[in-house]
């Protein structure tokens, strides 16, 4: 909302500095986004003088400039090298002496200096009114009247306009200061708190409105008394329609309105002055000269303003005459019943809209006007027909013509005011301070609450009809705070504090311990979008997809059923930086349409902790070269953390997920932890990314749930020294590495504790179809040292149980 | 035993002046004064001539002498295993060995920070769903269908009728610990919220915010301008002034907007702060009445604070980054940046 420094002081009893009026409205919740110096035209024709041609010669070396000496009161003449045809001697014109700051209608301010032109010296400027912002011509040089005083600044002649505009940025509960007389009343309410006297606005409703003649009376009739609370209208007979007056379309400039002619200018006028709408109607097409406010049939043409056709729903309240309807009540005027430049007689209305009634209408046809924003926040239902009284004889100033009919004004039930309770108890509960009961009154009633009891208790205001969003002790609350300042709260010096319960303790602390981890080894976190593109996951089941219903665009339609896309495209993003070398993980979620089940939700979001691997683990350096990225490097950092959760001993699963095209899942106990794969080259293909890529998908809701239920007690660490002991074999290719381990621990050797595998070859000497195998085996007893003999007989039982279960050839 | 007792004082000299700098001199030490005939044991052979009466103070002084000799063979004996290849012809300018460093998103960073100073204030973590029912993340939080305040909002709707939508806020987690939660709760709630915006260098469709909840008995106004006060200094320094002033939140009444000094120019006036010399940080204000109510809490006996804060407006002000684009787009050069913020 942008409200004007000097419109505002028409209502204010004092004038307040423009800086600290704007602290003062910020600080009562009207909070100055901007406060800036308006001009009217720009620069306000600072540093122009009125200066007289007193000869004006050709010059010597063009034909199109003459050489003039202009007089500009100083006594002291100025040689100007003008361009303008039209220049002559003995006309007054405007200058811009050298030092002065132009400012064109169109391109930047310029400032004079003496220039050569054609190898003539020139001091200055005489101007054209497009050069100094006054206009757009540039057919000549500006010839002012013969009787002004040569040397008279030119800003004293034109006057330009200049103001302070403050951009509010108006919260929609404070509809009740949606103009300048409701900011005024906001401010008198500040000033009589903190200035300890009582302030009150200067209202512009002085005058009553007397008819003039009786000439064109208009019935008016309300049919739909819901959605139409109030309705006031009088006729004006014989306005003529021109330009407003200049200080009112300077005003509405001033505060962007373009002005148009005067009776929309008044009506606009009105509307920022007092918040209300008003509607003029050409009275002469105003059939049998009734009004008639009511609903039309469902589907009713209707040609609005815009000169489009529109289908009227059976909801949309309308203005009616006697045949059909004129306007989109609140929300929009009709294209044949408004006021134009033939117009002599005109009907003006005044009214209260049902909020919910004009909001539906509004939405419904796409009309955000000023006026529907108005209504649907609320009006002020007890200022209807003052501001038409006032709005009245305005246009009779200004426009001319008669008022001629009695103001009409029906309000078929009056509604009472609210009136709200407030215990002081409650408020120094929820503020957290002490006002004493006699500033808190104070308070209320300078803005426009009616105290009607009061007790030690308590006190009960009835509610201005201004102020429609206040219901509750706790509005009270916050306009007693508003006013008295949420600065002069004080804090208190100790802290009250009833700590609460975590429900899930350890899932933030885990999250970030494995983080750290990942940040140690290297690993770069990311955050993607996980609204993304429903091209990248033609492969996923359509049923599951959550797809937006008013997506931004094409490629945002869809919450991602899967980490892997999102995070290829952080990969392809530094890839195509020179950035080949890397490791990203992202915590995020997925998500997809659960199987409806009764009293659930019927989406599933799930967690996931992802990693992106691609090029070599940093870059070579000297003295090391860096681990390549593969399958086993994902294997071991998912290993790792996965241990780092205490899930150790994991099975694998080949499986099968769209766009990787070998992958194996990981479990804990039957129950799926993670995924590893290496990206298909038709996924990556589509991201243009040409190397290898692997990806790591930890389930983190399973992992939390299993790290939950995990305890850690202490086991004694035993006294007797472990023992190592290697074994290499010869295997066929197609004996898996697990199937080693399986076959390891299968031989119940209660005092093998760990199975290492530290070496593993082909060689053509071994044979094609076969590798070799090192294992290396610890062998640990609780209560004893082991004998050579014992470690012996063991590595025997396991020699055997290779051999026979894999057909090993062990090597010697 | 007068002349024992003077040898074993010209031995401690020796040994005090005895320059150990090879493993070779520590080999000739040691063998002359503890090998198997060295001087100690040579000294403790003297004892069987020492009269029974002074065997006991010979005994002492037999004793600290060993201590001596072998504190100075423990002191060098390092030597022994030492790389005897010279120092020189080495390059100790040579690059060592190059760790990889990894880094934490800076939006992780900030959140984890804001995190951090609630739960010194005893604030503890609650998350919910990013796909929220109406109810949730509208119609228990004063905002029924109509209600203007929807206006402020774009919202994702993902299913209509029931509506499901992407909330738009955390707020919609704090209705549901207090739908489900006994009384007290102290709550911070972070997350990621969307906003269906088009996409620019101030507006994301997807951001962060935390947002933290107190309801219990005779919780003011002034509680909530003490943990946000110390969250500011806390978070921005010492010298950061803070002002609160009033607002409108469907869920809040009254509510505020704080703002603090200006992160950049310090309340001078420049572009961040379009020259007021303020930034907003959040907003905050008490329970409304309404929403106590819909979610089952007697709003006479019960009051409480609602605050929320965007992380990537927090993380804006700390780093001046000024397009939101970045934080999604994951460059390891804007991400490297961070590689040092803890």
């Amino acid at each position: 909302m942008t409200i004007s420094y000097h419109w505002l002081n028409d209502y204010l009893p004092l004038t307040l500095d423009p800086e600290k009026l704007s602290k003062i409205l910020t600080s009562i919740g009207l909070e100055v986004e901007t406060l800036h110096f308006y001009e009217e035209v720009p620069g306000s024709l600072k540093g122009l003088v009125v200066g007289e041609v007193l000869d004006a010669i050709p010059h010597p070396n063009a034909d199109k400039l003459r050489l003039t000496q202009v007089d500009v009161g100083n006594g002291h003449p100025l040689k100007i090298v003008c361009g303008a045809p039209n220049v002559a001697k003995g006309q007054k014109v405007i200058v811009a002496t050298v030092g002065t700051t132009i400012h064109p209608s169109q391109g930047d301010p310029l400032t004079m200096k003496v220039a050569k032109i054609r190898g003539e010296e020139s001091h200055g400027m005489i101007c054209a009114e497009d050069e100094i912002g006054l206009g757009s011509s540039h057919a000549g040089i500006l010839i002012l009247p013969a009787d002004i005083k040569t040397g008279t600044p030119v800003a004293d002649i034109f006057q330009p306009y200049t103001d302070w505009i403050y951009e509010i940025g108006l919260t929609p509960n404070r509809m009740d200061a949606m103009s300048h007389l409701g900011v005024a009343r906001d401010v008198c309410a500040w000033l009589t708190h903190h200035e300890g006297q009582p302030f009150t606005v200067k209202s512009p409703f002085t005058k009553t409105v007397k008819p003039d003649n009786h000439n064109l009376p208009i019935s008016v009739q309300i049919e739909n008394t819901q959605a139409c609370g109030r309705y006031a209208g009088i006729s004006l007979s014989g306005v003529s329609i021109a330009e407003s007056p200049r200080w009112m379309q300077a005003r509405l400039k001033a505060i962007g309105v373009r002005p148009i002619n005067n009776i929309v200018d008044i009506t606009n006028y009105i509307l920022h002055e007092t918040g209300q709408p008003l509607h003029a109607f050409d009275a002469e097409k105003i059939g049998g000269k009734q009004v008639i406010v009511k609903n039309l049939a469902e589907g009713t043409p209707f040609l609005t303003l815009d000169g489009k056709e529109r289908k009227l729903s059976a909801d949309d309240l309308m203005i009616c005459d006697a045949d059909k309807g004129m306007c989109i009540a609140g929300v929009f005027g009709g294209q044949d019943s408004g006021v134009s430049d033939q117009t002599k007689d005109i009907f003006l209305e005044s009214a209260w809209f049902e909020p919910t009634s004009i909001r539906k209408t509004s939405v419904r046809h796409g009309l955000r006007t000023d006026a529907a924003v108005r209504f649907e926040k609320g009006v002020d239902i007890s200022g209807t027909a003052q501001v038409l009284e006032r709005a009245a004889l305005l246009i009779k100033e200004t426009a001319g013509g008669s008022i001629s009919s009695d103001l009409i004004d029906l309000y078929p039930h009056p509604e009472s005011k609210k009136e709200v309770t407030l215990t002081f108890a409650y408020l120094t509960k929820l503020s957290g301070k002490n006002y004493q009961p006699s500033t808190v009154r104070h308070i209320l009633e300078a803005l426009g609450f009616v105290t009607l009891q009061e007790s030690v208790d308590d006190i009960c205001v009835a509610v201005p009809y201004s102020k429609p969003d206040i219901s509750l002790p706790a509005d009270l609350v916050e306009e007693v705070m508003r006013i008295d300042g949420l600065d002069n709260v004080e804090i208190p010096t100790n802290i009250h504090i009833t700590p609460s319960i975590e429900a899930n303790k350890s899932a933030y602390a885990l999250k970030e311990k494995l983080a750290s981890y990942l940040v140690g080894l290297g690993f770069h976190e990311i955050m993607t979008n996980s609204i993304s593109n429903s091209l990248f996951f033609e492969a996923y089941d359509e049923t599951q997809k959550v797809r937006l219903l008013n997506n931004l665009s094409a490629e945002l339609d869809v919450l991602r059923p899967s980490m892997l896309e999102t995070g290829l495209e952080a990969l392809a993003y530094n890839l195509n930086r020179q950035q080949s070398n890397l490791r990203l993980f992202e915590y995020g979620k997925t998500y997809r349409h659960a199987t409806q089940e009764k009293g659930l939700t019927p989406y599933d979001e799930r967690e996931h902790l992802c990693l992106y691997l691609t090029g070599k683990a940093g870059a070579d350096s000297w003295h090391q070269k860096a681990a390549e990225l593969d399958f086993y490097y994902a294997k071991g950092v998912t290993e790792a953390l996965l241990a780092l959760c205490g899930l150790r001993e994991l099975t694998q699963q080949p499986a099968e997920t769209p766009g990787l095209a070998t992958q194996e899942t990981y479990f804990f106990k039957k129950e799926a932890v993670a995924r590893i794969g290496q990206v298909d080259k038709k996924t990556a293909g589509r991201f243009d990314i040409k190397q290898n890529v692997y990806f790591v998908d930890i389930e983190w809701q399973a992992v939390l749930k299993l790290y939950s239920k995990q305890a850690i007690l202490y086991k004694e660490v035993s006294r007797f020294p472990a023992v190592q002991r290697d074994l290499a074999m010869v295997v066929d290719e197609a004996i898996p590495y697990a199937k080693m381990e399986e076959v390891a621990f299968g031989s119940r050797l209660k005092k093998l504790k760990t199975v290492a595998l530290f070496d593993l070859f082909r060689s053509d000497k071994i044979g094609a179809g076969k590798k070799s195998v090192a294992l290396s085996f610890t062998f640990q007893d609780e209560e004893k040292t082991m004998t050579d003999k014992d470690i012996d007989q063991m590595m025997q039982q396991l020699i055997k149980a290779f051999e026979s279960q894999t057909g090993a050839e062990i090597r010697k | 035993m007068e002349q024992v007792l003077q040898q074993i004082e010209t031995y401690k000299k020796e040994i005090d002046q005895w320059v150990i700098d090879s493993p070779e001199n520590l080999e000739t030490y040691r063998i002359r004064f503890l090998g198997t005939k060295g001087i100690v044991k040579g000294l403790f052979g003297e004892m069987k001539q020492i009269p029974v009466e002074n065997k006991k103070a010979f005994g002492q002084v037999l004793n600290d002498f060993k201590q001596v000799a072998e504190a100075k063979y423990e002191q060098f004996k390092g030597l022994a295993d030492a790389e005897t290849a010279p120092s020189k012809g080495i390059d100790y300018t040579l690059p060592g060995n190059a760790f990889s460093l990894g880094t934490r998103h800076p939006l992780s960073l900030v959140r984890n920070r804001i995190i951090s100073i609630y739960q010194r204030l005893g604030f503890s973590v609650a998350e919910g769903p990013e796909i929220e029912d109406d109810w949730h993340n509208f119609s228990a939080l004063n905002m029924p269908e109509n209600h203007p305040a929807r206006d402020m909002q774009d919202t994702f709707y993902v299913h209509t009728n029931p509506d499901w939508v992407l909330r738009t806020h955390t707020s919609s987690v704090q209705a549901r610990v207090m739908e489900s939660t006994p009384l007290p709760i102290r709550i911070i709630c972070p997350g990621r919220v969307y906003r269906n915006e088009t996409v620019s260098a101030r507006a994301n469709c997807f951001f962060h915010q935390v947002e933290g909840l107190y309801v219990d008995e005779n919780v003011s106004f002034a509680d909530l301008k003490q943990t946000l006060y110390f969250f500011v200094k806390e978070m921005f320094g010492e010298g950061t002034k803070v002002r609160f002033r009033p607002s409108y939140f469907p869920f809040t009444e009254p509510s505020a907007e704080m703002d603090i000094s200006c992160t950049v120019c310090g309340g001078k006036g420049c572009s961040l702060c379009k020259h007021t010399g303020w930034v907003e940080i959040l907003g905050c204000g008490m329970v409304h009445p309404h929403l106590l109510e819909n979610l089952g809490i007697d709003s006479k006996k019960h009051t409480g604070f609602a605050f929320g804060m965007g992380v990537e407006r927090i993380s804006q002000l700390k780093y001046v980054v000024n397009d939101l684009r970045l934080y999604a787009q994951n460059d390891l050069r804007f991400l490297q940046q961070f590689t040092s913020e803890v």
